[in-house]
């Protein structure tokens, strides 16, 4: 089985399916500073329905790596009825 | 991978929350959390010190001046069951927060509060003082504190910043998530989900968020391999 997706937004526009992977990785990266009245901005972000999203600088008892598969895994197997293709 | 631990989110990204920190508040608590983070900020409360929410209050008053954004729920006016008295935790804390907006430090008189009672205009009653704010009534129902929430964050955006999700597709992602929470929880190899501490809910809530808008719009999927 080969897990795809793609929550990569540009604009408002569903970009073409892309790897799971490359969109968790993307999490990861840099993002632009979008706040400019602060002097720190979170640098491990995403975006979603256009804006990024804040990350926590609580301590969590996961690295970043068991969270991401966590969440994918759970996504991936429920995606039918995320789409509302079966009931959930 | 290190820890998902990062900086300290900026003042103007940031929102400090005033409420209960006990189980039949906690789904109210998760749905204004999860409202925030899906607006483009960062929830603060005093359980981001220990999950007990037990700290002293020079923490928590340096945590609201921390953030530009406020939110305090004054809801909790019955008798606490076991000591039969009142708590006056949160509107002591809701006092700090308007000290500082109307006689603070230039940087706090731009604060921005929202008000929560469970009920409409009950605060003549118990809190008269702050007639005149705007003070909102959640019916202790998470997808109307969702709501609450998102609109006044929308109110008080930056000029020029375009509008927010709204609040229908954010409640509707909060179930999505309330859906597959469970299935989170068990790869995590956790407890049920109710166990989640309040920092691990946060940063999994903002690794979610993004996929689940992929999976509602059916941009995610399991292909069978060749």
């Amino acid at each position: 089985m080969a897990l795809v997706g793609s929550g990569v937004t540009t604009g408002g526009q569903m970009l073409s399916r892309t790897p799971m992977s490359l969109i968790l990785a993307g999490m990861s990266a840099a993002q632009p500073s979008t706040p400019k009245t602060g002097p720190r901005t979170a640098k491990v972000g995403s975006t979603y329905r256009g804006v990024r999203v804040q990350v926590t600088d609580g301590r969590s008892r996961f690295t970043l790596d068991q969270i991401k598969r966590a969440v994918e895994t759970a996504v991936v197997k429920n995606a039918n009825a995320l789409a509302g293709r079966t009931k959930a | 991978m290190r820890s998902p631990v990062g900086p300290k989110p900026n003042r103007a990204r940031s929102v400090f929350i005033n409420c209960p920190f006990d189980p039949d508040y906690k789904p109210l608590l998760r749905g204004a959390c999860f409202a925030i983070m899906a607006c483009g900020y960062a929830p603060r409360c005093a359980l981001d010190y220990n999950d007990s929410g037990v700290v002293r209050f020079i923490e928590i008053v340096t945590m609201i001046t921390a953030c530009d954004r406020s939110i305090h729920d004054i809801s909790r006016v019955e008798l606490d069951r076991r000591s039969s008295l009142p708590r006056f935790n949160m509107p002591l804390e809701l006092g700090a927060d308007l000290g500082l907006r109307l006689a603070g430090p230039q940087l706090q008189r731009r604060r921005k509060s929202l008000i929560l009672d469970a009920e409409a205009h009950r605060y003549d009653q118990t809190l008269s003082d702050i007639s005149g704010m705007d003070i909102e009534a959640h019916s202790n129902d998470a997808r109307e504190i969702i709501r609450l929430v998102r609109d006044w964050l929308n109110a008080n955006r930056e000029d020029g910043a375009p509008p927010l999700p709204g609040a229908a597709a954010i409640n509707d992602d909060h179930d999505a998530y309330q859906a597959i929470a469970a299935d989170i929880v068990g790869n995590l190899r956790l407890d049920p989900h109710d166990d989640l501490p309040h920092a691990d809910y946060l940063h999994v809530v903002a690794v979610a968020l993004p996929l689940i808008e992929a999976a509602r719009a059916g941009a995610v999927g399991v292909l069978p391999t060749r």
